[in-house]
């Protein structure tokens, strides 16, 4: 045991002198994260915003082009609604691009507030336009989140007139004077927003279901169903201060997928410097000592076992640290599945490294088995945009388990009791790896 | 000069790399992989329907009619139809199960109709619906939640409208004017008139189609053909360094053939490796997945002999600031992964944030994409990309001269 030992940190050793390692297993994961999340939203800034607070945490949603042809209170109003939708990121460009862009199949849809749109709002008939092209009839999902603005909207404006209606009928108000009339209206309006927005009598409010303190908040509530419903508010806020909403961010994407990736590509490497000291007949003269192949290949394994946890580990830190990420909300449930992905990354390095004969070929098929691992397994994306035999695609690799479950982790904030399977499974793959991979490596 | 010798020079390179059976793997088979993954995977966002059959689960504890409406007029109704798939739950239990169900990501949302909610709302009491969402597909999720919103803001209308116009009542006539008895009738009585009266509508205008949609397989065929250029120039450029490592260089040069045509030489190869390139995977992704390159035959002529220039200049650069082969290698696949991500190659960059489509502006891919994708969905002809043909080969000059000529001097 001691020799596999001394030849794992062996392999450790040789590493941390390898600066270039250093630059693609650390520094290129974290230089993508910072573009995606810069690109997307980061987390930092977003965690402690609420749904209202708009801008700061944007997610990685749906982008809505946007065309403002008027400047009035209420087209200011439809940005500012718009702004606020989450899902959205509202860009702002000139009505004539924007349709060119649509027409040119750019871009799939956009909004304009047309010339007018404040006045026809104000008498009851107000409309944006969608620009779409000719053919693309399915429903977008921008379209609802469009529509709901416009409804909260409605209400703004009709209770603003209602209530400059009561106040001339009332005499508060002289209906004869122009200013005065148009002064209270946009009073009321103002008002009438901060109801809509606000805890409106009807209202919508969302809960993320996460944390732990979602099982003991169901199991405290037991059989009565009201309680039940009102016991979530809290477990939510504990889970998150984010007033209901909870958007994944372009960095929670960013450092989960990237760590994923990135690891695999460094075991999968390692694994192909087997090749070269096979090429080089190290490990042919490493079994002039005493040392068995069996503890030559064991402490190789454990080498590069090791590095993806170290390398896991300083990307999990970097994404706790630099981006904002949650990383450690249940780390028993990390541990195991850090433990288990690395385990079954380490096997697909060394199974891959036994298929192949050079560790050219070890390099080529890796960069492009580790790049569509992982694509396929939602470490590039996140699945649920993608189309349905993408998302089943992904049960049967090892980077979909390893992602679902660190979403499970990081989003849904849970712990061991959800992602057991995912802990499992990678240690199916891990074995099902090492067996055949350790069964067929030659030494010469 | 004696072109005679800088062919046989470039020959013998080409010879090289036609050899290399990994090169075919990394420049061939990796771009075709890549682009299929990537076609198939965001072919539905990019057609825009990517969030179709997003599992929504509902609880109606009300049983009133405003939950029936909610759920079997706007959830389950005919403009949703497509989107939604809605499952739904009676009691606590299946609220309890489809709630952990939510937690699981087995549904985006489980939308919840409490009890007594039509009582209070009809009643202008506080009512609450209440929607528990998946963080793990938060844009799912998202889009219920803006589906239930809406319809919660039409019931809200007339009680919004109720409470402003006594709130301005009282901001203008003080907490007297409340005291009158025929307040509240003649509010209800305006909320009755006017608060319904209001509708804003979205309305549908269609553009004329000029040329095709974008589809992913066609915009990802174009996005690794250019990130898979700078690979496959690096593979030539990479050997400015290894020759002279390995002593090659300095036998070269005891052939008749001089410093200079050696240099330009590899330049030239870097050319030629990547057209052929270029035109391979052109090729082949049109016969596996009907890529539509262009319909402009001299366009797509243009704009590949500009970025194969381009990528040459780009590869000598590389050299030229490397002094082995394996930092060029690692520090051109650094280079080329940003400029991949900046540049277009990996997501597509419109209706991104302004400061990134200027940024595109410096890198190789943005420039290559441009014309690529003017040529591939704008029905461009030459005059239409002529600009980014133009900033490519003056890219290609400047990098490929700045290159040389560190390199001669070395």
């Amino acid at each position: 045991m001691q020799k596999v030992w001394h030849v794992a940190l062996n392999h450790l050793r040789i590493l941390t002198r390898d600066r270039t390692a250093i630059v693609f297993y650390l520094l290129l994961p974290m230089l993508f994260t910072f573009i995606t999340s810069a690109v997307f939203g980061g987390g930092a800034e977003g965690d402690g915003g609420s749904g209202s607070g708009g801008a700061a945490g944007r997610p990685a949603g749906y982008t809505l082009h946007l065309a403002v042809e008027e400047e009035s209170l209420l087209a200011e109003r439809v940005v500012e609604l718009l702004s606020e939708e989450s899902a959205l990121r509202v860009v702002q460009e000139p009505r004539e691009q924007l349709q060119a862009r649509v027409e040119a199949g750019e871009i799939a849809l956009g909004v304009v507030v047309p010339e007018g749109f404040g006045e026809a709002a104000r008498r009851g008939e107000g409309k944006l336009l969608l620009v779409q092209r000719p053919g693309d009839g399915r429903t977008d999902p921008r379209e609802p989140l469009v529509q709901s603005v416009l409804e909260r909207l409605a209400a703004q404006v009709a209770s603003a007139g209602v209530a400059v209606a009561t106040l001339t009928a009332r005499g508060y108000v002289d209906a004869q004077d122009p200013q005065a009339v148009e002064a209270a209206w946009q009073q009321a309006f103002e008002r009438a927003g901060r109801r809509v927005e606000g805890s409106a009598t009807v209202s919508v409010r969302a809960y993320p279901v996460e944390g732990p303190e979602r099982a003991s908040a169901a199991a405290a509530s037991g059989a009565v169903p009201a309680a039940a419903a009102e016991a979530a508010p809290a477990s939510a806020a504990a889970g998150a201060a984010t007033g209901g909403r909870r958007m994944a961010t372009g960095a929670e994407q960013g450092s989960l997928g990237f760590s994923v990736m990135f690891v695999l590509m460094g075991v999968v490497t390692a694994a192909g410097s087997l090749l070269v000291e096979r090429q080089e007949r190290t490990l042919a003269r490493l079994l002039t000592c005493p040392v068995t192949a069996r503890q030559v290949l064991g402490g190789k394994l454990l080498g590069m076992f090791l590095q993806g946890l170290v390398q896991m580990v300083l990307l999990i830190a970097a994404g706790q640290w630099i981006f904002g990420v949650d990383w450690g909300r249940s780390p028993a449930a990390l541990a195991a599945l850090v433990v288990a992905y690395v385990a079954a990354a380490t096997g697909f390095g060394i199974l891959l490294a036994s298929l192949v004969r050079t560790e050219a070929q070890a390099s080529a098929v890796g960069t492009l088995a580790v790049v569509v691992l992982a694509m396929l397994g939602g470490a590039w994306w996140p699945l649920e945009i993608v189309s349905r035999p993408m998302q089943i695609a992904a049960k049967f690799v090892p980077t979909g388990w390893a992602m679902d479950g660190f979403l499970d982790i990081v989003l849904r904030g849970a712990g061991l009791e959800a992602v057991w399977l995912n802990v499992a499974v990678l240690a199916g793959f891990a074995l099902l790896f090492y067996g055949v991979g350790v069964a067929i490596f030659r030494f010469e | 000069m004696s072109l005679r010798r800088l062919w046989a020079l470039v020959a013998k390179d080409l010879r090289i790399r036609a050899r290399d059976r990994k090169g075919y793997l990394l420049l061939l088979a990796m771009p075709l992989v890549l682009t299929t993954v990537l076609g198939f995977a965001l072919g539905p966002v990019f057609r825009g329907e990517g969030l179709a059959q997003i599992p929504v689960a509902v609880v109606d504890l009300d049983g009133g009619e405003l939950g029936r409406t909610l759920i079997d007029g706007v959830l389950r109704g005919e403009a949703l139809a497509q989107m939604l798939q809605v499952s739904e739950g009676s009691g606590a239990s299946d609220l309890e199960r489809m709630r952990e169900a939510v937690g699981r990501g087995q549904y985006a949302a489980l939308v919840v109709v409490p009890e007594g909610f039509s009582r209070s709302a009809v009643a202008g009491r506080p009512a609450q619906l209440k929607v528990y969402t998946d963080p793990g597909q938060s844009v799912r999720a998202e889009v219920v939640r803006s589906v239930v919103d809406a319809f919660a803001a039409q019931l809200m209308r007339r009680q919004v409208a109720m409470a402003t116009a006594l709130e301005m009542v009282t901001v203008r006539g003080g907490l007297f004017a409340m005291l009158s008895p025929t307040l509240v009738p003649e509010v209800l009585q305006q909320v009755e008139q006017a608060a319904g009266r209001v509708e804003l509508r979205l309305e549908k205008q269609l553009t004329a189609q000029r040329s095709r949609p974008l589809n992913a397989m066609d915009y990802y065929a174009a996005a690794m053909a250019v990130m898979f250029l700078l690979f496959s120039v690096l593979t030539v450029s990479k050997t400015l360094i290894t020759e002279r490592q390995d002593g090659t260089y300095p036998r070269l040069l005891m052939t008749p053939a001089t410093r200079l045509e050696v240099l330009l030489s590899k330049l030239a190869g870097s050319f030629l490796v990547a057209v052929v390139q270029f035109v391979i995977l052109a090729v082949t992704t049109r016969w596996l997945h009907g890529v539509v390159w262009t319909q402009s035959a001299m366009g797509l002529a243009l704009v590949v002999a500009a970025a194969a220039l381009a990528a040459a200049g780009w590869g000598t650069a590389i050299a030229a600031i490397s002094r082995t082969g394996n930092s060029a290698e690692n520090l051109g696949t650094t280079v080329i992964m940003v400029m991949s991500m900046l540049g277009g190659s990996m997501f597509p960059l419109y209706g991104m944030p302004d400061w990134l489509r200027a940024v595109s502006k410096a890198t190789f891919n943005g420039w290559a994409m441009e014309g690529l994708l003017r040529l591939m969905f704008d029905g461009a002809g030459v005059a239409q990309v002529l600009l980014p043909a133009a900033v490519l080969a003056g890219m290609g000059v400047f990098l490929s001269g700045a290159g040389l000529l560190a390199l001669y001097r070395r």
